[in-house]
């Protein structure tokens, strides 16, 4: 045990009255939570804490985001409830599932756009394409966000 | 005194050096140390070897293993949920009531674990609470150092002095076990009038506590419920140690050896867990003092001392007790017992009763830790804890405490060690 273990311990134990359904460490600093929501929604999120007492946070599932390096112990807590709410009200609706579809969509149009780019030489044109469809898309959203109403994220 | 002796006393001094200012670490330093004795033909590696006390490797081994697994099963988050639930989030009860379960388990525990498996629960309620952590940090860390001392496998010093010294599990608890009950006592009502009167929660931060769930602390059930029963057969098996006629590390060993056949846990993850660099580290202290013993400078000391104190038995218990408190309030106890075990043994060799030196080692070296914030391992992890989520404990502010704290400690001791055997 050590001041790394310290740090993972007490989130552990915040994630755990925050109904962390199973919560498993490996080699004493990666910190493997997931929450079951119901319904086949499992959220998975993947800390660690290194011995200088370093908090790097991402999420598993249902799709993968990285977060990076936060601050602190508080953060890692924080940003878990607010995500764990955040899906616990996005389940509610009934585009859910049209929802996750989406996020992986994206995540996968992110996978290819990366393997296009280091297994090609594009060229300067196509690339500007690319760059315009994803202003395009990034100014769909803002209009979609401006026309749609706001939900609350507090429990 | 020979080249051998003036050699042996260079590197242990170095090597004591290197281990309390820290420029090395403490296990480099050691093993250092230990290789430079065999290189200079001080010791062979035979004769070297034959200083570890293997005894005490042995428990520190076996409880490191046990712990590793029983942490799994989330039984300590669970006592300290349930204990503040008990104190219904008040405060000073809350206090006394942590106080309390580190001292008992640091009595079987090393004192850095207790500190490390209670302390996330004390933030994590504190903060709930929304009161400051560092009085329930400073009350834990005092009463880690008291718990330890009341056992032989409190606190690494009585391992060593129990083991050289062929004392049992009950010795300790009817010796200095009698004194930490005073002692501890003493220093909750000490607690209460530093802190205890000062502490003030809102009535809501109260209810949150009531709103945790102990049983959601609870990560394997079935681990669990091993986990009490191999915890009560471990206490039973020190109790009677010496009536089973077994030594002290085979009960720690044969628990830990139990605990992972029955566990159930990454036995790859058990074993790396255990504190190898200490292991490591006592393994090289001991062949660095074996040294001095091998070169007959323990004997010179050992001389001088009843010289010094021309065989009267009250002034050399209040010596060794003092100093030894004194001295394990700014420096590591851990190389200065295992330097005066051998000391004390080379006086009973002299046909002197050293049964009550052991005890004054014991308190002295356990109680002196809480002198000052560098004075026991468990000071400084606890105290580095809390800086890091933002609440420094400074030396001044530790040490206008701690210090008289464990001046009234080893006073306590002092009475009880006059009373016993003069």
């Amino acid at each position: 045990m050590s001041l790394s273990t310290f740090s993972g311990d007490f989130i552990d134990t915040a994630l755990s009255q925050l109904g962390a359904s199973r919560i498993k460490v490996v080699s004493g600093k990666q910190h493997v939570v997931d929450f079951d929501l119901g319904e086949g929604l499992t959220l998975t999120y993947i800390f660690t804490i290194t011995n200088e007492n370093r908090c790097y946070l991402q999420r598993a599932r249902p799709y993968p985001m990285v977060q990076g390096r936060l601050a602190s112990t508080e953060e890692v807590l924080q940003f878990i409830a607010r995500d764990r709410q955040a899906f616990q009200n996005a389940r509610r609706s009934r585009n859910y599932s049209t929802f996750l579809d989406t996020a992986r969509k994206t995540l996968a149009l992110t996978h290819k756009m990366e393997e296009l780019f280091i297994t090609h030489n594009l060229s300067p044109e196509d690339l500007a394409l690319l760059h315009q469809q994803g202003d395009r898309l990034t100014a769909l959203m803002d209009e979609i966000r401006a026309r749609s109403p706001e939900v609350s994220c507090e429990e | 005194m020979t080249s051998t002796q003036i050699i042996a006393i260079v590197i242990f001094l170095v090597t004591m050096a290197a281990i309390m200012t820290e420029k090395l670490h403490r296990t480099v330093a050691a093993v250092a140390g230990a290789l430079l004795l065999i290189l200079t033909g001080v010791l062979s590696v035979e004769s070297g070897f034959s200083y570890v006390d293997l005894n005490t490797l042995g428990v520190l081994i076996g409880m490191m293993l046990f712990v590793a697994v029983v942490k799994n099963s989330g039984i300590f988050e669970y006592i300290a949920i349930k204990a503040a639930k008990i104190a219904k989030g008040r405060p000073w009860p809350l206090m006394v009531l942590f106080a309390l379960i580190t001292a008992v388990l640091s009595a079987f525990l090393d004192n850095v674990t207790t500190v490390l498996l209670i302390g996330p629960m004390t933030l994590a309620i504190t903060s709930m609470l929304r009161i400051n952590p560092i009085p329930f940090f400073m009350t834990q860390i005092m009463a880690s150092n008291i718990g330890g001392t009341a056992t032989l496998i409190g606190d690494p010093p009585n391992i060593m002095i129990g083991s050289a010294a062929g004392l049992s599990f009950t010795d300790f608890i009817t010796n200095t076990g009698v004194a930490v009950l005073f002692v501890l006592a003493a220093t909750i009502v000490c607690f209460y009038f530093i802190y205890g009167r000062k502490l003030h929660v809102e009535p809501e931060a109260m209810d949150s506590i009531l709103q945790l769930d102990e049983n959601k602390a609870i990560k394997d059930r079935s681990l669990l419920i091993k986990s009490v029963v191999m915890i009560l057969l471990v206490v039973f098996g020190f109790v009677f140690h010496s009536q089973l006629h077994l030594e002290s590390c085979t009960i720690a060993l044969t628990a830990a050896a139990v605990m992972l056949l029955i566990g159930r846990q990454d036995v790859e993850e058990i074993v790396a867990g255990v504190e190898w660099t200490t292991i490591l580290f006592f393994t090289g202290l001991f062949i660095v003092v074996g040294g001095l013993q091998e070169t007959g400078v323990i004997q010179i000391l050992a001389n001088g001392l009843m010289d010094l104190t021309e065989g009267h038995m009250t002034l050399t218990i209040l010596l060794i007790l003092w100093v030894s408190a004194i001295v394990s309030s700014f420096l590591d106890n851990i190389p200065f017992v295992a330097t005066l075990i051998p000391l004390i043994l080379t006086m009973q060799s002299s046909g002197v009763d050293v049964t009550p030196l052991w005890w004054a080692v014991s308190l002295g070296a356990c109680l002196g830790g809480n002198g000052t914030l560098i004075g026991a391992s468990a000071n400084v992890v606890l105290s580095g804890i809390s800086n890091r989520h933002g609440f420094p404990i400074t030396f001044a502010s530790y040490f206008k405490v701690g210090f008289p704290l464990m001046l009234v400690s080893v006073a306590i001791s002092t009475v009880f060690l006059l009373l016993r055997f003069t």
